[in-house]
């Protein structure tokens, strides 16, 4: 469950606590459930159009890491599935 | 120094010379005219005192005025030359001394040697001397000052066409696309120069907006099928059965169709600024905006474990419309970050008149007056644009802020400051 209001997320009444950019990825995913997602215009999301660089790419992965991490630790079902070579995509596996 | 005072010092020093040489000259001559009419009429009175004494006998009573004839035995005579001398003479009235021309010869008178010196009065001479020259001097300086300031008022008026095409080729901006417009002048040379610069100018200008029309309509035109591709591969994507081998190709496809979109904005925005069509210009403090970019940026920073150190004197303001401001910052702070190496530092400085943003880096490849130019990278990383400090600078430019780009010891400064 995601409270927008104070941007607190909670697993199973229990709250994560996520980072900015976190919360955003999260939302994020949300809001486009069953799509995929690249990985640049994750990066274009988070960061705005024009961090194109390399490295935006390898952050897109380790803030998608943590994230994937932090909901499991509390429970969750992971949701987050990667497509090889576009980028990703949250739903029902 | 300029053509019209050139000219004038060369007239000057030229006449000035002329000027003390003529004088010195006339005096010369009008001297020597009178001292040879004095001269030949002391001659005269030589001949008529050696009638005299051929007739009459010599009496030291004579008629001859004081100071006008001395006639004294002659001793010792050493030479028997006749002599001119100038000489000077108590006046007996007025006790002043008295310039004199003497002529001094020898002659026998009663068979005894005499020195005869006849004299005459400069005093008259000598004031004519002073006010011929006087006069003449005055005369000459007159004409000396009269042709000068004539002179000096027809060469301004000659060459007033030439300053005149000058002020409106300096005053001819591109970006305005107005024609230049020069007078016809009367001289030929002039006119002709006005001829070629207007021809000249006028091509420039068509060429220049032929070029920019092209580039916007290109850019212009390009966006609609480039959106429409990128939003088909994204549906692409979206298929689910696809082999690992077509996925791949649809990425390189997204990518490049990504990367020309971005390219084509930069253009078009570049464009835009070019045409000056951002309207809405507000006052921003632009250390404050660096400062929260910086701050949005934080995960990259920390990823690329970069020291970030921030020093704000007092805020940098500018006048800017806030579309660009921020673009201006994005593109600053995604530089740095770009160039950037990991381990590296960002150094962020601002004070009323400068704001300056620095970061650690490789050392240029190309020379550093080519880093605003666009499509010119630094590396191969197909990641970046090169158009980033095009834009950066194209911004600057047309709204009043400089930028100065300085590299010392591997840390690359990018200054911003208010033109003066």
């Amino acid at each position: 469950m995601v409270q927008s209001l104070s941007r607190k997320v909670f697993v199973k009444e229990q709250e994560t606590l996520l980072s900015r950019k976190e919360y955003d990825l999260l939302l994020y995913f949300l809001s486009n459930i069953d799509v995929a997602l690249t990985k640049v215009s994750i990066a274009e999301h988070l960061w705005g159009d024009h961090m194109d660089s390399a490295d935006s790419l390898d952050m897109v992965y380790s803030h998608i890491k943590n994230l994937r991490r932090k909901l499991i630790e509390k429970g969750s079902r992971d949701y987050i599935r990667s497509i090889y070579g576009i980028g990703y995509k949250f739903g029902e596996v | 120094m300029r053509l019209l005072e050139k000219t004038n010092r060369i007239y000057l020093f030229f006449s000035l010379s002329l000027y003390v040489i003529a004088a010195f000259s006339m005096y010369g001559i009008i001297k020597w005219l009178i001292y040879d009419e004095v001269e030949s009429r002391l001659l005269v009175e030589k001949r008529d005192f050696l009638v005299y004494i051929h007739h009459y006998n010599w009496k030291q009573d004579s008629y001859f005025v004081e100071n006008k004839i001395e006639v004294e035995p002659a001793h010792e005579p050493t030479d028997f030359k006749e002599t001119f001398k100038d000489t000077l003479i108590q006046d007996r009235y007025s006790q002043k001394m008295i310039p004199f021309r003497q002529l001094t010869f020898y002659v026998p008178i009663q068979r005894v040697e005499h020195r005869v010196t006849i004299r005459k009065s400069m005093i008259q001479s000598y004031r004519l001397i002073e006010a011929i020259t006087f006069t003449m001097a005055l005369m000459l300086g007159l004409l000396l000052l009269g042709t000068y300031w004539f002179q000096n008022q027809l060469s301004g008026r000659i060459w007033q066409p030439f300053y005149d095409t000058l002020s409106r080729i300096k005053h001819f901006d591109l970006t305005q696309k107005q024609k230049l417009q020069l007078a016809q002048p009367e001289i030929i040379e002039f006119n002709e120069l006005n001829e070629v610069l207007q021809k000249m100018s006028d091509k420039i200008l068509h060429d220049y907006l032929n070029l920019k029309e092209f580039t916007e309509n290109a850019s212009h035109e390009l966006q609609t099928p480039l959106a429409l591709i990128n939003a088909k591969v994204e549906q692409l994507i979206q298929a689910e059965q696809l082999t690992e081998n077509q996925t791949h190709w649809i990425q390189t496809i997204y990518e490049a169709s990504l990367r020309m979109s971005r390219l084509n904005q930069g253009l078009l925005l570049l464009a835009k600024i070019e045409n000056r069509q951002f309207v809405n210009q507000q006052t921003i403090d632009l250390s404050e905006e660096l400062t929260e970019k910086l701050a949005d940026m934080e995960e990259m920073v920390q990823y690329k474990k970069i020291q970030l150190s921030v020093t704000i004197e007092s805020p940098f303001m500018v006048v800017l419309p806030p579309v660009l401001a921020e673009s201006l910052i994005t593109n600053l702070v995604s530089n740095a970050l770009r160039h950037n190496v990991a381990g590296g530092e960002i150094r962020l400085h601002s004070s009323s008149d400068r704001l300056c943003l620095s970061n650690t880096g490789h050392v240029l490849l190309h020379a550093p007056n080519e880093l605003f130019s666009r499509f010119k990278k630094e590396g191969s990383s197909s990641e970046s644009l090169g158009l980033g400090l095009a834009i950066v600078k194209e911004i600057c430019d047309n709204y009043g802020l400089q930028i100065q780009y300085t590299e010392v010891n591997g840390l690359h400064t990018f200054c911003l400051s208010l033109k003066s």
